[in-house]
């Protein structure tokens, strides 16, 4: 694609750990055009939030990554950090899990949010803290005037992910990566919150990267999602026609496991068996088939390649390459 | 949905903006003995650095008249005068000013430059931070008296040799608190959040950082002050400090000392500004301490 704003190509992810190299990320590429919602699910381990510490140049210390990711025309894993410094908070922005210890409980919650454009777009002190009030208002921040001059401890945790989401989107990046930004927050919150991040992101044009385990969210926002298991992508696809007609035995079994309002109350929750592998790329076979209940012998032996599967979708699976 | 997040109750907007340092404070407020300390303090320091100005003599004006007179409230010297006739009150405040002044100053300035090196050894980790804090231990390890004598040959003796002399020796603790308090902040989120929102290191350590180890390093700083003031007085009485004919508390005591076992009074009226100087401090620092202990809220 040659109008995509972000192209991933091979990204892996390695950590070199006391008993050896763990791969968090095993050669993951994909596209994002401009304005698109792409949803990124998958369990706790599965190196959903690592995509992003990659592209932020966030990893711990211990991490490398490889491979390469065009954003705008240049790689954010080549930038030297005083380049990536001018990338990120000016045209890549992110929202981060906890609201709670995202905010500086020392800075008043207007001079955290004016930071950014103080820094990047070479506002004046007024002309930003004026921008800021703007934003907090457009998050629906009560009193934003008076609000901006208070201290994080006097805001909720809702009210702080809303900062957040001000404080990402207020100096018009062209990408905004979230890194599951609602699981630290109540349910009913949550609902405000995703809804609102939509509104904005649509009304901003901002292309977004939801990382979350919460297929809620992702039916409900998305544009395309990718289903990842053990640092590979095992599907991906439109959100609509993933949700309706999943491929890949990890996502049929990540769907059967989705509690559901309408349904009777099964009397136990269903669950994909077993637990998940972690950093287990690297290694042949599909990361999934411990796990799988419709495993063949290729599986153990043969990584499945991501191959097209039907319209704008792609699923890593040998059984899908039999029966289509 | 607007309108609900709006009118939820949980949000109705405190009074008034505020922030933990203020909150803080005001927990310090409401400690008694340590306002005390800062009422009697103030009057000290009150006294020091107006109270000369209500005699028609300077401490360094010798009264041939009167001198060795002893206390006489009531007189011209309402604490007499020593040896050489000069007012043992008017000396005694003179002193306060430059004892109060290195104190303040001193702890001031030493905890500035440990803030900073300790916040940015702290937030750059690594090798930076290695080679910073060796340097910290090898400086500790320099023996302070030898210090002073080395750095007043170097300066030309006098109050800058004695000040500098006492600022180098106390930044390293605060720099050694404040590195490993810069460590922890340096792994928070919002820092991780001010750096993906692409502000330079520079930036971190002096909005993110240091903002945050504030009410540790107050709490040090308090602590700091009585200490610089104890390194004065205990470096002019061993007469490396302040010299005579300028008087500090610490040469004062020193006279004071000497001539003990006749008048007990030059050593009395210095010794005890100082013990009661120190006294507040300490009671201050005990306050604010208790104001900003985190785990007693």
């Amino acid at each position: 694609m040659t109008d995509s704003l972000l192209s991933i190509r091979d990204l892996s992810v390695r950590f070199a750990l006391p008993q050896g190299v763990g791969v968090a990320l095993d050669r993951v590429s994909f596209d994002l055009a401009p304005g698109e919602v792409l949803g990124i699910v998958g369990e706790s381990g599965s190196g959903k939030s690592q995509i992003l510490f990659a592209l932020m140049g966030l990893l711990a210390a211990n991490g490398r990554p490889a491979g390469q990711a065009l954003f705008d025309g240049q790689d954010l894993l080549a930038l030297s950090p005083r380049a990536l410094d001018q990338v990120r908070g000016a045209s890549l922005s992110m929202i981060f899990q906890d609201p709670m210890t995202s905010l500086n409980p020392y800075a008043r919650v207007g001079d955290q949010l004016a930071e950014g454009l103080r820094v990047h777009k070479g506002f004046s002190r007024r002309d930003a803290w004026d921008a800021a009030v703007a934003m907090l208002d457009r998050v629906r921040i009560p009193d934003a005037a008076a609000r901006a001059r208070h201290y994080p401890h006097q805001f909720s945790g809702g009210m702080r992910q809303r900062v957040m989401i001000a404080m990402a989107l207020l100096v018009r990046p062209k990408l905004l990566l979230a890194d599951e930004p609602t699981t630290a927050l109540d349910v009913t919150v949550q609902a405000q919150v995703i809804d609102l991040m939509a509104e904005l992101a649509a009304e901003t044009g901002a292309a977004t990267i939801f990382v979350t385990h919460d297929l809620g969210v992702v039916a409900r926002l998305c544009d395309r999602v990718i289903v990842l298991y053990g640092g590979r992508i095992m599907e991906e696809g439109p959100a609509a026609t993933l949700f309706t007609t999943p491929r890949h035995p990890y996502s049929i079994g990540l769907l059967a496991a989705t509690p559901r309002m309408a349904a009777p109350l099964a009397p136990r929750m269903t669950t994909v068996p077993g637990t998940p592998r972690s950093g287990a790329g690297g290694k042949p076979g599909c990361p999934f088939a411990p796990r799988c209940a419709r495993r063949i012998d290729r599986c153990l032996t043969e990584t499945p390649a991501l191959r097209p599967a039907g319209p704008a979708a792609r699923v890593a699976c040998h059984l899908a390459e039999v029966a289509p | 949905m607007a309108a609900d997040i709006r009118d939820s109750a949980a949000e109705v907007p405190p009074d008034r903006p505020e922030s933990t340092l203020r909150l803080q404070f005001r927990r310090f407020r409401q400690n008694r003995l340590a306002m005390a300390g800062v009422v009697v303090l103030a009057l000290i320091v009150l006294a020091c650095f107006l109270g000369p100005y209500a005699f028609p003599f300077t401490g360094q004006d010798a009264d041939f008249d009167a001198i060795g007179q002893g206390i006489d409230l009531f007189s011209a010297h309402p604490f007499g005068t020593d040896d050489f006739g000069r007012d043992l009150l008017v000396r005694v405040l003179e002193g306060g000013q430059v004892s109060l002044t290195i104190g303040f100053v001193g702890a001031l300035t030493a905890g500035v430059i440990g803030v900073l090196y300790g916040a940015v050894a702290g937030y750059a980790g690594g090798r930076t931070d290695a080679w910073m804090m060796r340097a910290v231990e090898v400086l500790y390890g320099f023996p302070y008296v030898i210090l002073v004598i080395l750095l007043s040959l170097l300066l030309g003796g006098g109050n800058l040799a004695l000040f500098a002399a006492i600022v180098f020796t106390l930044w390293l603790t605060p720099a050694v608190i404040v590195r490993a308090l810069a460590q922890s902040l340096s792994r928070r989120e919002f820092v991780e959040a001010a750096r993906a929102g692409g502000m330079t290191a520079t930036q971190i350590v002096l909005t993110h950082i240091v903002p945050n180890t504030m009410p540790v390093v107050i709490v040090y700083g308090s602590l700091l002050v009585p200490e610089v003031i104890l390194a004065e007085s205990f470096l002019s009485f061993l007469g490396i400090g302040i010299k005579e004919p300028q008087a500090s508390w610490g040469n004062l005591i020193q006279i004071g000392t000497s001539a003990m076992s006749t008048d007990l009074r030059l050593l009395m009226l210095p010794a005890t500004l100082l013990a009661l100087v120190l006294f507040c401090l300490n009671f201050i620092a005990d306050g604010l301490r208790d104001a900003f202990d985190p785990n007693d809220r």
